[in-house]
Parts: C-alpha cells; structure tokens; sequence
C-alpha cells in the first residue's frame, strides 16, 4: 500500500513539476488568466459608472486620494526628519 | 493511527487561515511569535523601524539595520525563542534595528520600487543614524530586501559601512522558476498592474508560490503527521509558526510589482547597472565597502547562481561569501545552520572595517569550503 502510494506521489510531483517548467502549460494558463483580468476590469468599469450615477466616489477616486494622502504623508516624514533628531 | 490525530492535524493545518484580526493576534500570542523585547523608534504607514539594543558586551560596530523582504512579514527575523536572528545577533553584541513593512494600500499603487528605495529605506537609515548617532550603518537584507538593500549601497556610499545579503537576488537572469514564469512571453505584468491599480490581491502575487517545490507541500504534511503521532509539540508549533509566516502576506502595490518584473526579472537592471534611481544608475561596481554575500543551496525561491554573482561585480574591500547547504529560509531558522549563519553575519559586523590597501588581491585560492565564511578574493 504505501509502495503505491509513494508511487502515486512520485508520480504526482514530477507532472507538477513538469507542467510549471513548460511554457506552453505556462502560456495556456496565461491566456485563461487574461480573460479573468479582462472581466474583472469590465465589472470595474461597470460599477463605476453605477456609482458615478448615484455620486458615490468610485475606486480609483478612492485610489487618487489614498495616493495623495500618502504623498502628504511622506513628505511630512521626510520634512521631520530634517528638523530634527527622532524621539 | 492514534485517536485523535487527524483531528488535531487539520486543526494545526488550518490555524493559519485567516480568521479575523483578533484570532490572528491570539494565534501569534499562543505561539510566542516575535518575543524579544523592542522598541518602536520609527513609524509611518509604509512601515516602522524597531531596535533592539546590544545585549552586553557591546562591540562599538555600527547600528546594524535588517530589511526583510517586501513581501513578508518582518517576524521571520524574530520567529520565536531560539529560533530569532535579531535577538542572536543582539547577544553577539550588535544594536540591531529591524524596518518592518507594512504592506501597500490602494494609494500605493504608483509607487515602484526605486521609490521604495529611495524614499522609505534612505528614510529608515536616516531614523537608525540619528537614533544610534551613528554617521555609517551595517544594512542587511534579506531576499528581495536584500536586493533593495544592494541597490541602496551603490547609490547612497556615505551611509553604508558595510552590506550584507542574505540570499537577495541580483541576476535575475538565473531566477529560476520565478524567472521562468515572469517570462516576457508568458506575463504581461502591466495587465495586471491596469487591472489591480492599487494593492493587488495576494491570489496573483502568492497563489503560485506552492508550485515552486510540490514536493516540500506534501513532505511538510506528512512530517507534521509523523510528529502528532510523536507527540512532539516542540516541532508542531515551530511548524504553525513558520506557516504563519509563508501564509500571511504583506500586500503588495502594482508598481512594485511592475518594477520587479520588469525591471528586474525581465530586463535585469540591476545586475546590467541600468536601474535608475534617483542619484543615477544603481551599478554594483560602486560599491566598495566590504559585502557579506550569505547564500543558501537548497535555495527554490533564489537560486544560487542568481544570488552569487553579487562579489564579482562590487568593487568590495572585503568580500565574504558564506555558502549554508540550506534552504531559503532554514538558512536563518534551520537548527544545523543557524548558529553558524548567525556567528559568522556577526563576526563580519564585528570586524573592523579594512583600509583601501588591505583590500585582497584579485589572484589566489578561494580560501575555506563550503559553509564556512570565507574572504573571497576577487
């Protein structure tokens, strides 16, 4: 029993392994991976412009004032640091 | 089969899934994960940095900084009683601080990794500097902080006393199967980027990392059952412990992302000394002080040769290679390689910095063999 199942591991692990080296495998999943990037930036879109219908700020308007905040941020840091020495 | 240890087994299996903030905390607590006492002398969204001071005798060596890779939690570092690089190289005498990231929120997603480097690693050194009074600092980073960690030494001279990577990547031309996957051919990295613009999911940047050693998942399993049905509790929260860490990621923002794949793994900037930053290129020819280079040979996430080549291209003072027969991370955490990684990253912070003249010829033998810290001629 366990000789099988070893078997069936080896087995298992050396198609694995085979399959994540061959570009061909690599390129088939890629293609798949696309059609999902693909719809989820449809469905982003969509929801948007629902949102943009109703006011309500969209995510990449979240996304912008996140960005600038932590811009703010930053630059308050590095301003700190000039001033002087770290509590 | 013992009663009970399946049930047992799925339960230490699944512990690390994400169960909410607070389970987590509980978890970490039960564990003992990142016990040794720090102190928060640094903090900002992006990330903090924490010291842990030299536990007596002290050497006089510079402030040691440690940048964990990006995308991992920092307490790999500081896993658990016995298994802590921060608190062994704080008994050896060195005042260690540790930049913890944080990972990225949505606002990130602009940010690439030059900027990472040039803003919030100069920013840490600048915080380890003052709070040690240190003109000079010890970097070492680890994995792809060890990248950053090199990229910030050929650019920013004047801070660095000396670098130490340990099993950072600088040619990516030899990444493995991580180079095989980011393939021009096969991923288009600024799709992902449009469609994630801000963090991205941890399913696009993690979901493939089993696949790099199927086998490593089923022997894992398998030991874990063997030490249930052992009773061996030592080795079961050492496991839960370090599959925390492989399970729970730190985000990543989009930019980052693109930078590393494109100007990294698939242009390999950094080893060709076209990865701009913003005092110029980052060349490994500018760096002239001594370099540490810890390598790993059972490495599947950074393979040797992607990591070794870092000596030949520095213009190092004292290049030290210490070659583990580990793994990527039982390199720092594995009982039979961790004293000796541990001692000999501490003998070389230790050690007094060498003068121009004393820097070893480029002819001679390669000095000691594996596992042993060598001075490397070049």
């Amino acid at each position: 029993m366990s000789k099988y199942l070893e078997s069936l591991e080896n087995l298992w692990v050396s198609t694995l392994e085979r399959a994540v080296r061959d570009k061909r495998v690599l390129g088939l999943h890629m293609k798949g991976q696309e059609a999902v990037l693909a719809l989820h930036q449809q469905m982003e879109k969509a929801g948007a412009r629902w949102l943009a219908l109703w006011g309500i700020p969209t995510a990449a308007q979240m996304r912008e004032t996140l960005a600038m905040l932590q811009r703010v941020e930053e630059l308050l840091q590095a301003e700190r640091l000039k001033q002087g020495p770290e509590e | 089969m013992k009663p009970g240890v399946l049930q047992r087994f799925l339960d230490v299996v699944m512990s690390g899934a994400w169960r909410g903030e607070p389970a987590m905390q509980a978890l970490h607590a039960s564990l003992g994960i990142a016990p040794t006492p720090r102190q928060v002398v640094h903090d900002e969204r992006a990330f903090e940095v924490y010291h842990y001071p030299a536990i007596s005798p002290a050497t006089g060596a510079p402030p040691l900084l440690i940048v964990p890779s990006l995308i991992n939690h920092w307490y790999v570092l500081d896993l658990m009683a016995g298994h802590s690089t921060v608190a062994a190289l704080q008994a050896r005498g060195l005042s260690v601080y540790v930049l913890a990231w944080r990972g990225a929120h949505d606002g990130m997603g602009p940010l690439r990794l030059p900027a990472y480097i040039d803003g919030y690693l100069d920013r840490a050194v600048e915080v380890v500097r003052r709070h040690a009074c240190a003109p000079k600092i010890s970097l070492m980073g680890q994995c792809l902080g060890g990248t950053l960690a090199v990229a910030y030494t050929a650019t920013h001279p004047e801070t660095v006393d000396r670098l130490v990577a340990l099993t950072a990547p600088v040619d990516f031309r030899h990444g493995g199967l991580l180079g095989t996957w980011s393939d021009r051919d096969i991923l288009d990295a600024r799709k992902i980027a449009a469609t994630y613009p801000g963090a991205l999911p941890d399913s696009v940047v993690y979901g493939a990392f089993p696949l790099l050693n199927p086998r490593v998942v089923i022997t894992k399993h398998r030991t874990l059952w063997q030490m249930l049905e052992k009773e061996n509790e030592d080795y079961v929260r050492l496991y839960q412990a370090l599959d925390l860490w492989t399970t729970e990621h730190l985000t990543v923002g989009s930019g980052a992302f693109l930078s590393l794949i494109e100007d990294l793994y698939q242009h390999n900037r950094l080893f060709d000394g076209t990865w701009a930053l913003s005092r110029g290129p980052a060349r490994l020819e500018d760096i002239r002080c001594p370099v540490m280079n810890v390598l790993a040979k059972k490495d599947d996430i950074v393979p040797l040769a992607s990591a070794q080549p870092l000596l030949e291209r520095t213009s190092s003072v004292r290049p030290v290679e210490l070659v583990s027969p580990m793994g990527h991370i039982t390199l720092v955490l594995g009982s039979a390689s961790r004293t000796q990684t541990w001692e000999g990253i501490a003998d070389f912070c230790r050690a007094a910095a060498p003068t121009p003249a004393a820097r070893p010829r480029r002819s001679g033998s390669r000095g000691a063999g594996p596992s042993a810290p060598t001075d490397r001629p070049r």
